[in-house]
């Protein structure tokens, strides 16, 4: 009888130890997933960051269109603020797009039209449409907030031959609507720089969608990937963006960011 | 019977194919044109619903407001519980340069977003849009579907030139839709742009023609729309696109319906036609009928076979009948389809397949017309006792007994027919129905005896001028008096239904000029849109300013009209600067006065409305018109009651100051000009083209222009009518060919023993051209007092239950002089072939003939 009941103890006890292990480790895993993404941004934070892309989409029958624009950001992650205006071909120069990041919130985005000599706003709906023909939708022109996930580390991979932290970020319902299930951001263990994102779109069990940022060096004191490229696995398409003429803490123009400048003719 | 039907009518339809056929003529037109009509109409509204239906594609509602949905709106709703995703949408009708290729419908809409919606059917995602950033940043970039592209030549990255409103407008294709769902609207002729571009090159101004709506998974068409009208007040009508589309369907009813009539008078003149031909094959097959009733046939055996007969003719004429009115349909539904586009604003598009409830309706009226038309011959052959049948010419000369009460029932049916549309107990279609019913029964009563009395006049008066061939004619026509009243018949209701359609709609154009040189008296009309219904562009109000400073402009008033819903019905709420409107027109009043319209409008915030609109609505001075505006829900006084046939589903006019103060929009549709004294109205509009000349689109008319415009626009709206009357006069053609053919081959033997005796050639066929003249005339005269009843009720209960208005009567002396000259040239022509036919008979064939 009192070994019968010994017997129980145990495997209760051993049950509850099994528990709290799971349950503190996932904790301690997410906590640890939370630090490092805020860590990460804390080390690659800047003032401003300027560049000029090259942007090049490939579809799938391998036709191929280019565009250059010039980006302008203000802020980082959850207070970003950015402008970026297309420069090239002469057919879409002067269309521009701001995106001005609200805290908890999805971002208000406009593009402006100089044909129509006006701004459009995208909306909440619209924010899965694809951003000017390219693989990148209008949530992937926004700065990645961790804040907004709930973030857990799943592990570590080594990714062109970096050893990562694989980290899920699934969206939280209070910071806006989202086009994604998840991200699987894939994070460079040295310097803590976002190497990769799997892209999981609503419902899927598969990443939709593929994110590398390659090409890393070093600018003014900052890390940045130079080659960006979006891979759309369901069309078969690619959009590969070559950052140019990248600088960092440049002080900006007071009214870049807003949408009298946005509607300004030819204004950065 | 099957031995009867192979023996009896398959050998007499041998011996009589020419004459066969024209009976299966006969029922063939009359099932044509009522089978093309009801396709066609069919096609029409079906057509302006799958439009409604395909082009909103996911969209559960609909929003839209008059004048247009402020593009703020869309803002205002994003973050309602239970919308998933909002969408704006424009649409407007383009007529590419290239005119064969048809109408465009263009959608304007926002690309960014507009996949919530629509399945644009692109071949996997973007593959056809080959650069939607270059869509978006050039406002002349356009998609077409495949099946236009290929039709236009056109491929991508070329360009097509449409006709805008602010003139021809090059577009360039920048992807291809795939035929399916949403790209399957219109037949296919769509054209998609971008909303903001829209906009700018329709007028729109930074609105909207409406709103489209998804909602959120789980939540419901009545808590998306209480939501929606929550917040948005009553102002804006917010509707499934299912309901929108029986709203525009409800807008050509009125148009539509009246093409029932038109098909029902076909089929009637058809049955005539059969009536009359087997009335000519119991006459012939006398001989036949008395043998059967010799050898034991009983009378019902004789009657089915002829009803048999006549089913087989009806089975016959309906199935060609069907095949002839498909290749008719696609005809007739382009011209309903100019017509509701032009009045209208209401467009639709389709190829005509015979639906096959229409071809089961259609071939079952043919056999019905053909069994109605069989049945009374039928009874008269089955009575025929067989010593009579057997006993030549005794049939033949026999007259109809008992014609006192017959001519008695006629002149009560007709009279019924009279007094309840003077004086009609009940309204709508039970009162068109027992009209025609009664007034149809009459008439086919009362012409046997008329047109003998008529005949019996006539004969003296041919035997003066032809005394052979005058004698011989009303020999004829007198010797058969149910082939010559079957004949008249269909002569007399054809042409009262070519007399009375024609005195409706000569009465409806003389009265419209009679009121637009009364209400349209401003010398110019500055207009940027052709169409009177759906306005292509609005000029902006400040506009009135910079006309008024071009030289030689005197005043310019502003005319704006709406289209709000009054008691769920489409109604016109019109605006304009009702003062110095009403010191340059003269109107007319019903009820009210010029002053208490002048006080009233101007000064105290009332309006007058239109005849119709009083009449539909039962309102009149002193009681409100309640309206929903953008500024709420507000009734407003009513000064006077006015004549006026601006629309035909009822006018309110406001002050201009009025309209601005409840729309809050100074959009204009026209601005109407006078000049100063002395001025010359050519030069003024040459400065006032030069004034807008690339800013606006302008048209700019004189008020003959104008007017000529209108009177355009009620003659597309009657075009189809004036089809339906020339097929009923072919009908009747038909009829007197028919009859007078019939009439030389029951007259064979008679013409040999002519011819035997010294009759020549001309004069045997002078005899047969005066039978076709004294049928035509015959037919005509009954007619005159028949078509000029009919006109007085097209004019008065008809017109007044479809369009609220009571047109004052007017008798179609132009049609009847037309038809005076036309009638003998006619007949003489039908009279042709059988007069040709007997002066190359035979004396010795034709002695031997029977």
């Amino acid at each position: 009888m009192q070994r019968g009941m010994f017997s129980r103890k145990v495997l209760l006890s051993v049950i509850v130890a099994t528990f709290s292990t799971i349950i503190c480790t996932g904790l301690a895993w997410g906590a640890d997933a939370r630090a490092l993404l805020r860590e990460s941004e804390n080390r690659h934070r800047t003032k401003t960051q300027q560049y000029a892309g090259e942007l090049t989409v490939v579809n799938k029958d391998g036709k191929v269109r280019r565009k250059g624009w010039k980006s302008f950001r203000e802020g980082y992650a959850g207070d970003a603020r950015n402008l970026i205006r297309f420069t090239d071909p002469p057919e879409v120069k002067g269309v521009g797009f701001l995106s001005l990041a609200k805290p908890g919130k999805n971002p208000d985005q406009w593009l402006y039209l100089p044909s129509m000599k006006r701004e459009r706003r995208i909306a909440t709906q619209d924010r899965d449409a694809s951003f000017v023909g390219t693989d990148f939708n209008y949530e992937d022109m926004e700065e990645f907030d961790h804040e907004k996930y709930k973030v857990a580390l799943q592990g570590e991979k080594t990714i062109d031959g970096q050893p990562c932290y694989v980290i899920v970020a699934t969206p939280l319902e209070s910071a806006g609507k989202s086009v994604y299930e998840k991200k699987v951001l894939y994070l460079r263990k040295d310097i803590l720089y976002l190497l990769r994102e799997d892209l999981y779109l609503k419902g899927d069990r598969q990443p939709g969608k593929l994110f590398f940022l390659s090409d890393l060096q070093n600018v003014d004191g900052h890390w940045v990937a130079r080659k960006w490229e979006m891979h759309d696995l369901k069309k078969g398409s690619r959009t590969t963006v070559l950052l140019k003429e990248v600088a960092f803490d440049r002080p900006q123009a007071a009214n870049r960011f807003t949408l009298q400048n946005l509607n300004r003719e030819g204004g950065d | 019977m099957k031995f009867l039907l192979r023996t009896l009518s398959l050998s007499y339809v041998r011996r009589h194919m020419a004459k066969t056929l024209l009976t299966l003529l006969g029922v063939v037109v009359g099932v044509a044109t009522f089978s093309a009509i009801r396709s066609a109409q069919g096609t029409l509204v079906q057509g302006i619903r799958s439009t409604v239906d395909r082009i909103a594609g996911k969209a559960q509602l609909q929003i839209t407001m008059v004048g247009g949905v402020p593009e703020e709106v869309q803002e205002r709703i994003r973050e309602l519980p239970g919308i998933r995703a909002t969408s704006p949408v424009i649409e407007q009708i383009v007529v590419p340069e290239k005119g064969e290729l048809g109408s465009l419908l263009v959608i304007g809409i926002d690309l960014l977003g507009d996949r919530e919606m629509r399945d644009y059917g692109f071949d996997g995602q973007d593959a056809d849009l080959d650069d939607p950033l270059l869509f978006l940043a050039q406002p002349d970039s356009a998609l077409f579907t495949r099946e236009f592209a290929d039709r236009a030549g056109l491929k991508i990255g070329e360009a097509i030139a449409v006709r805008a409103p602010k003139g021809v407008k090059r577009v360039t294709a920048r992807g291809l839709l795939s035929p399916k769902g949403f790209s399957e609207a219109f037949g296919g002729n769509l054209m998609v742009v971008d909303v903001y571009a829209a906009q700018e090159l329709f007028g729109r101004g930074r609105r909207f023609d409406r709103l489209d709506v998804r909602l959120d998974q789980g939540t419901s068409i009545a808590q998306g729309i209480a939501t929606l009208e929550q917040a948005l007040g009553p102002a804006y009508r917010v509707e499934t696109p299912s309901r929108r589309g029986e709203q525009m369907e409800r807008i050509v009813a009125n148009f539509v319906s009246g093409f029932n009539i038109s098909s029902g008078f076909a089929l009637s003149i058809g049955t005539f036609l059969i009536f009359n031909a087997f009335n000519v094959a119991v006459n012939r097959r006398r001989r036949d009928i008395g043998t059967l009733r010799a050898l034991g046939a009983t009378p019902r055996q004789v009657q089915f076979l002829f009803l048999a007969e006549g089913l087989l003719i009806g089975i016959a004429g309906g199935i060609v009948g069907c095949l002839t009115g498909t290749m008719l349909s696609q005809g007739f539904l382009r011209m309903m389809g100019q017509t509701t586009e032009t009045v209208y604003g209401v467009t639709s598009s389709g190829t005509v397949h015979l639906p096959p409830g229409i071809a089961l309706e259609s071939m079952a009226l043919g056999i019905l017309a053909s069994l109605v038309g069989a049945w009374g011959p039928a009874l008269t052959a089955s009575r025929i006792p067989p010593t009579e049948a057997l006993a030549k010419g005794a049939f033949q000369a026999r007259l109809p007994t008992r014609v006192a009460p017959r001519i008695a029932a006629g002149c009560v049916a007709l009279g019924c027919a009279i007094l309840l549309a003077m004086y009609p107990p009940l309204g709508g279609n039970q009162l068109i129905l027992s009209v025609l019913l009664l007034g149809g029964t009459g008439l086919v009563l009362l012409v046997g005896p008329l047109s003998r009395m008529l005949l019996q006049l006539f004969i003296p008066l041919a035997a003066r001028f032809a005394p052979v061939s005058g004698r011989l004619s009303s020999d004829a026509l007198l010797g058969s008096p149910r082939r010559t009243s079957g004949t008249v018949m269909a002569m007399a209701f054809s042409l009262t239904f070519v007399l009375g359609f024609g005195g409706y709609m000569g009465s409806t154009k003389a009265t419209m000029t009679r009121w637009m040189d009364d209400a349209l008296t401003c010398d110019l009309f500055v207009r940027a849109s052709a169409n009177f219904s759906r306005p292509d562009f609005l000029f902006p109000g400040a506009l009135r300013d910079e006309l008024l400073k071009v030289p030689g402009v005197r005043t310019v008033e502003s005319y704006r009209g709406v289209h709000p819903l009054f008691r769920g019905q489409p109604i016109l709420v019109g605006s304009i600067e009702v003062g110095p409107t009403m010191d340059r027109t003269k109107f007319e009043y019903l009820q009210g006065n010029p002053e208490a319209m002048r006080r009233g409008v101007t000064r105290e915030g009332m309006c007058t409305v239109s005849e119709n609109f009083s009449r539909k609505y039962n309102l009149g001075v002193g009681q409100q018109v309640e309206l929903v505006t953008p500024s709420g829900v507000v009734r407003i006084p009513i000064a006077a009651v006015l004549r006026d046939y601006s629309s035909d589903q009822g006018m309110v006019l406001i002050d201009r100051t009025l309209f601005l103060r409840l729309w809050k929009d100074d959009r204009i549709d026209i601005f109407d000009v006078s000049i100063t004294h002395g001025a010359d109205a050519g030069q003024v509009r040459n400065a006032i083209r030069a004034q807008l000349a690339g800013k606006y689109p302008a048209l700019v008319s004189t008020r003959k222009e104008f007017t000529a415009e209108i009177n355009k626009a009620i003659d597309a709206f009657y075009a189809l009518t004036r089809v339906t009357v020339f097929l009923a006069l072919l009908v009747a053609f038909l009829g007197i060919v028919t009859s007078l053919l019939i009439s030389v081959a029951e007259r064979t033997r008679e013409i040999g023993i002519l011819k035997a005796l010294g009759a020549l050639r001309s004069q045997i066929g002078r005899s047969i051209v005066l039978e076709a003249l004294a049928l035509a005339l015959t037919g005509l005269i009954l007619a005159i007092p028949a078509g000029n009843l009919f006109a007085a009720f097209m004019e008065g209960a008809i017109a007044e239950f479809f369009t609220g208005w009571r047109m004052p009567h007017h008798y179609p002396w132009e049609i009847l002089g037309q038809l005076l000259i036309a009638l003998p040239l006619v007949s003489a022509f039908a009279a042709w072939i059988p007069a040709r036919q007997a002066g190359r008979m035979k004396i010795t064939e034709a002695i031997e003939y029977e």
